[in-house]
């Protein structure tokens, strides 16, 4: 099987072509060592980092932004996604909170991208006046 | 009839021409044209015609379907909801000229219902013109609309006090810097003076200077010879006053209902009797159709075939408040090429460059025949007319907002305002095109005296209404405060204290206040127009979501239920949810 | 009306007013207010969801929340004064400040010095002349990622997006991974505006078409939009006669460009430069009025976010040099010429002892290697070779820029072939 991949490890954008002979994975059409490294790691299993917000109860907003602790498996993301939509919290959540450990088993955690009060914390409040 | 005949077939030699005139002087036109403005210039010269009244064209373009409103349905929904409302006085329309008309007519013991298609008032041509209250110079002596206009205008200053909205009389100016161009000067004084336009004058040089301080600022003093000066001319926002007058018909009893499209008119023995509506049939005794574009056929619904209305579309730019005014007052630089601009068909060429009582320049509106009532949509080349006709310094990237309203113009291009002698009961205030906003306290005073001549003939003359009121007062408005002014304001309600729209200057209070009027905006559009919120600048990026929460929170509607301009125009389709990301990553 | 006595007035709580008055508090500014219209901290942040913010700060790939929360985060331990829901609505020369909000009322704040930070707002359908139509269904990028990320609710299921800068390649990935169906970014321009990563990882990803030298002419639809109008541009950018079609769509997403929000700034008397959007500036991010700076957004639109934390800070510094009443002789400024293919640099002139200063400046049209060079008068003060340079991706060096000429900064071509 051939791939074209687009390089993103710098701006010049190169077009490799990948391709697997024998168990062996050839890349052509980069022009540094990353682009080599990057080719292969696209070809092979190429990773992506998640992001996305889910259900938050008694929060000043009614989403909560989230994010995965490292890249995920690509074809993994949409099965992460669904079971992220299933997901309710309660405020206050401070950023960094787990929100998801080991998301579908990939190992990866899913954990808040900021923090958030409960809408009728006085502290709300009192900021605005200072 | 022959002589008409002749005269129109010798005109348009390769269309196949079908005439009728009945005893009124209304003629049916009927044949095939090679395209919509041939339609329209058939129209236009037909209705000049001595011994015609006015025009119903019937002639079509092959293969141009001219969109027509099916009525069937609509009037099935209606009938099957039976009687909903038993009235005296039904007003179809609420733009200026029904709000006009309905406050006027609450001075007296009537039962009195406003039907609107839409879900606001002014949301047909009231909302998109641009403004001005004319002196009245420009019409045609002799016209409804020269005597209307002029009297309007003198109406105005107590309708400003009464019903407190904001009327700036900046006063007009046509100027010449050529000698040359004062037999122009004059024909244009002559007119003003015949309409009977109040304090219009012929000024010099020196005193148009000190008139207008622009003409020293922009260099133009030295050559300046001569000017006609209008004092009377007025500035005004179109829908504001249309909400002051229908807040004020509401506080006097009057009653609205919006999204109620009427699809029938209802008769008996030649004298109306009520409307089949979407909501309903409603009984009346009167009906007055102020429908803007779609009067013809109401006035047909009601068995009065008199007129045709040909949309004319205008396409107006507003531009950036930091792009300021040239001139302090509304200035015309009287040119050959203008002279020769207006020597053409006068009812095609548009308006020019002005501004808004907020201080907005507004350019345009253009003028363009077409054949879809409901068209709004703007162009290029439309609003490369309307850039065209002001100053020509004034660069695209000022344009902040470009929007299109169709004029309701019949082919005697005047307005009508008559009982039906076909119809008893039945009212027409039909072709109110400009200078219609400028007319609208005479329009509404003139059908004022028609229902009480109408209904003394009857023998039962009408009582005043002893708690009529005719004041309206306007709620706070923030950004017109000084500093200490709003700090008062906020004090006393903590609401004036929010800003919500970040480039006009609208707070939370105004916003509340608007959405709790006795005439209630629906809509984040009604919004705008009743509190200038999403009006500048960033076209609500930033205030409308919380316009839209404010909506939804006041009306006791989800998110998704909020409307931009009414039924179907939903803002939000759906909250995110389980089950979403179907096309996913691959 | 209340009043207040201040050193120093932040106005904007975004990621350029919190590095700004974070700084200053660090330099030690005693009494430093930051003001901010919306009810949180994070400005546009708060909705940037996606991960790739400060790789250049902390080498780390956060989503927007994640950096604006580090900021946050230390304003609440660094104890600095902060009012919330609270609008500017008018600076003046002398550096006072009115402003308002629910609990307190009008506020007259005398400052002894201003940073504002107002960031910027989003180009709307009629200022890219977009005609047909206005239905629902036309909103802003910035508009539909607050009502998806914030607000949680889809402004439509079949979307069209004009413009390829990362906002609009950012909303085509998270527009298609919450259901809605993306039928194509359309680019004026003949090459795309966004990063290649996000071209591979928000486009090509889901197989969404990018169109180039391609744009929306007309909407569509009367209460909704229903389809749009696209056309192929000439070089003049003109749509070209007989390239237009129709794309079915119920949502038009524009991401066609920010404006530096500089209302407050020229209603105070601020002089502009026009090929910014935003003040004249010096090396201390100062203003032509004395003791009012600039940070962020309203200084220039950036596109990375560190740049904007950056400005903050630069300005920070020059505010609590200001109030220590050290001036750097601004007797007379040397402008600061963009010389060849650049088309423009921040800032836009210097004092004669300007010390070490940092530049920020864009190219006019792409070059694949070129020697990014400043002089002051014919002495060459900085020569560094880059690659890749488009004029999306803003460049920034700094250089000791002290002397009595002025300052010229070009990307040579020449020079740098071997």
């Amino acid at each position: 099987m051939k791939k074209e991949i687009i390089c993103i490890v710098c701006p010049n954008s190169c077009r490799l072509t990948v391709s697997e002979q024998n168990g062996e994975i050839i890349v052509s059409g980069h022009e540094c060592r990353r682009g080599l490294e990057h080719g292969i790691s696209e070809y092979r299993d190429p990773r992506r980092m998640l992001t996305s917000t889910v259900a938050i109860d008694g929060g000043t907003l009614p989403r909560l932004p989230v994010i995965s602790t490292a890249e995920i498996p690509r074809d993994k993301l949409r099965g992460c996604l669904e079971a992220l939509y299933m997901v309710r919290v309660r405020a206050p959540v401070k950023g960094g909170d787990l929100i998801v450990e080991d998301i579908c088993g990939t190992g990866v955690d899913i954990v808040a991208s900021r923090s958030m009060s409960r809408t009728d914390d006085p502290q709300n409040d009192k900021e605005a006046s200072g | 009839m022959k002589k008409i005949k002749n005269t129109l077939q010798k005109a348009f030699p390769e269309i196949e021409l079908s005439l009728q005139l009945d005893g009124r002087g209304i003629l049916t036109l009927a044949g095939e044209c090679t395209d919509w403005q041939q339609v329209v210039a058939v129209g236009h010269r037909a209705a000049k015609l001595p011994g015609v009244k006015n025009v119903v064209n019937e002639l079509r373009v092959p293969g141009l379907a001219v969109p027509e409103k099916d009525y069937g349905p609509l009037r099935s929904r209606g009938l099957k909801r039976g009687v909903v409302a038993d009235v005296d006085l039904l007003i179809i329309g609420a733009g200026i000229s029904g709000c006009a008309v309905a406050r006027e007519l609450a001075k007296y013991r009537l039962d009195i219902l406003v039907v609107e298609m839409t879900d606001d008032v002014a949301t047909g041509a009231t909302k998109a013109n641009n403004g001005n209250i004319h002196p009245g110079q420009a019409e045609k002596p002799g016209t409804l609309k020269a005597r209307l206009n002029v009297e309007g205008n003198r109406l105005y200053s107590r309708w400003a006090k009464e019903l407190d909205f904001t009327l700036q009389r900046c006063g007009a100016m046509g100027f010449i810097t050529s000698t040359l161009l004062w037999p122009a000067l004059l024909h244009g004084y002559r007119r003003a003076v015949k309409n009977g336009v109040d304090g219009v004058q012929l000024v010099g040089g020196r005193k148009a200077v000190a008139l207008e301080p622009g003409l020293e600022r922009c260099g133009l003093a030295p050559q300046v010879k001569g000017a006609m000066w209008l004092p009377s001319m007025g500035l005004v926002e179109p829908y504001q006053v249309t909400v002051a007058l229908a807040e004020n018909a509401a506080d006097n009893g009057v009653r609205f209902w919006f999204n109620c499209t009427v699809a029938d008119i209802l008769t008996e023995k030649g004298i109306v009797t009520g409307a089949v509506t979407t909501e309903g049939i409603i009984r009346a005794r009167t009906i007055i159709n102020c429908a803007g574009v779609h009067a013809d056929e109401i006035s047909a619904m009601a068995g009065d075939r008199c007129f045709t209305i040909h949309p004319r579309k205008g396409v107006i730019a507003i531009l950036d408040k930091a792009q300021k005014p040239k001139f302090d007052r509304l200035c015309e630089h009287i040119t050959l090429k203008t002279v020769k601009q207006s020597l053409q068909k006068s009812h095609t060429k548009g308006g020019g460059m002005c501004y808004t009582p907020e201080k907005n320049i507004l350019m345009g509106p253009s003028a363009l025949e077409i054949p879809d009532k409901e068209d709004l949509s703007t162009s290029a080349e439309e609003l490369a007319y309307a850039m065209g006709r002001g100053d020509e310094t004034i660069d695209y990237s000022k344009i902040i907002r470009i929007f299109a309203g169709n004029r309701p113009a019949d082919y005697s291009e005047d307005f009508i305002i008559e009982m039906s002698p076909v119809t008893g009961g039945f009212i027409n205030v039909s072709a109110i095109q400009s200078p219609g906003l400028a007319a609208a306290p005479a329009i509404a005073k003139r059908v004022e005296q028609i229902v009480v001549e109408a209904a003394a003939e009857s023998g039962a003359p009408l009582e005043k209404n002893p708690r009529w009121n005719p004041i309206r007062r306007r709620k706070p408005e923030f950004r017109h405060l000084s500093r200490r002014e709003q700090d008062a304001l906020i004090q006393r309600d903590p609401r004036y204290g929010r800003i919500i729209c970040r480039c006009e200057t609208v707070t939370e209070g105004e916003i509340l206040e608007a959405i709790r009027s006795p005439v209630p905006p629906a809509s984040v559009d009604a919004i705008k127009r009743r509190t200038r919120a999403g009006m500048g600048r960033c076209q609500g990026g930033f205030c409308q979501p919380r316009v839209l929460e404010l909506l939804a929170k006041e009306r006791g509607e989800r998110w998704t239920e909020v409307t931009l301009k009414g039924e179907g125009s939903n803002i939000l389709l759906r909250p995110n949810r389980p089950g979403a990301g179907k096309r996913g990553a691959r | 009306m209340k009043r207040l006595d201040l050193d120093l007035v932040v106005i904007g709580g975004g990621p350029a007013g919190l590095a700004a008055a974070l700084k200053a508090k660090e330099l030690g500014a005693e009494k430093v207010l930051l003001l901010e219209r919306n009810t949180e901290l994070g400005g546009i942040l708060q909705q940037c969801i996606h991960d790739g913010f400060g790789i250049h700060r902390f080498n780390k790939r956060l989503s927007g929340n994640q950096y604006a929360q580090l900021f946050i985060d230390e304003v609440e331990r660094m104890d600095i004064a902060v009012k919330l829901d609270t609008m500017v609505l008018e600076i003046t020369a002398d550096k006072k400040v009115y402003a308002c909000n629910k609990h307190e009322g009008m506020l007259e704040i005398n400052s002894k010095a201003l940073i504002l930070a107002m960031g910027c707002r989003e180009r709307t359908a009629s200022q890219v002349l977009i005609h047909g139509e206005r239905p629902a269904g036309v909103l802003t990028a910035g508009a539909v990622q607050r009502y998806i990320n914030m607000e949680g609710y889809l402004p439509g299921s079949k979307a069209v997006i004009l413009g390829s800068g990362d906002i609009g390649l950012i909303m085509a990935r998270r527009m298609t991974l919450e259901g809605l169906s993306v039928q194509g970014v359309y680019e004026v321009m003949p090459d795309p505006g966004g990063l290649t990563r996000n071209l591979v990882q928000c486009l090509d990803d889901f197989g969404i078409p990018l169109h180039l030298s391609t744009t929306v002419t007309a909407v569509h639809g009367r209460k909704r939009v229903e389809a749009v109008t696209v056309a192929q541009v000439n070089e003049a950018m003109s749509p070209v006669a007989g390239t237009e079609r129709q794309v079915e769509c119920d949502l038009l997403v524009l991401a066609v460009g920010l404006i530096p929000e500089n209302e407050l700034s020229r209603a105070a008397g601020v002089e502009m430069d026009p090929r910014t959007g935003g003040p004249l500036l010096d090396e201390n991010f100062m203003t032509s009025i004395p003791g009012i700076f600039a940070a962020g957004n309203v200084a220039v639109v950036f596109d990375l976010v560190d740049h904007v934390s950056q400005s903050g800070e630069i300005a920070a510094a020059g505010a609590v040099d200001y109030l220590a009443g050290k001036p750097k002789g601004v007797e007379s400024y040397r402008p600061v010429r963009a010389g060849e293919n650049v088309s423009f640099v921040v800032p836009q002139r210097l004092n004669r002892e300007c010390g070490l200063t940092t530049f920020f400046l864009r190219v006019k049209k792409p070059e694949k290697v070129a020697a990014l060079s400043c002089y002051t008068g014919q002495k060459q003060i900085f020569k560094k070779r880059r690659r890749y340079l488009a004029p999306p991706e803003m460049l920034t060096f700094t250089a000791n820029a002290s002397g009595a000429k002025g300052i010229t900064v070009a990307l040579e071509k020449e020079a740098s072939r071997r």
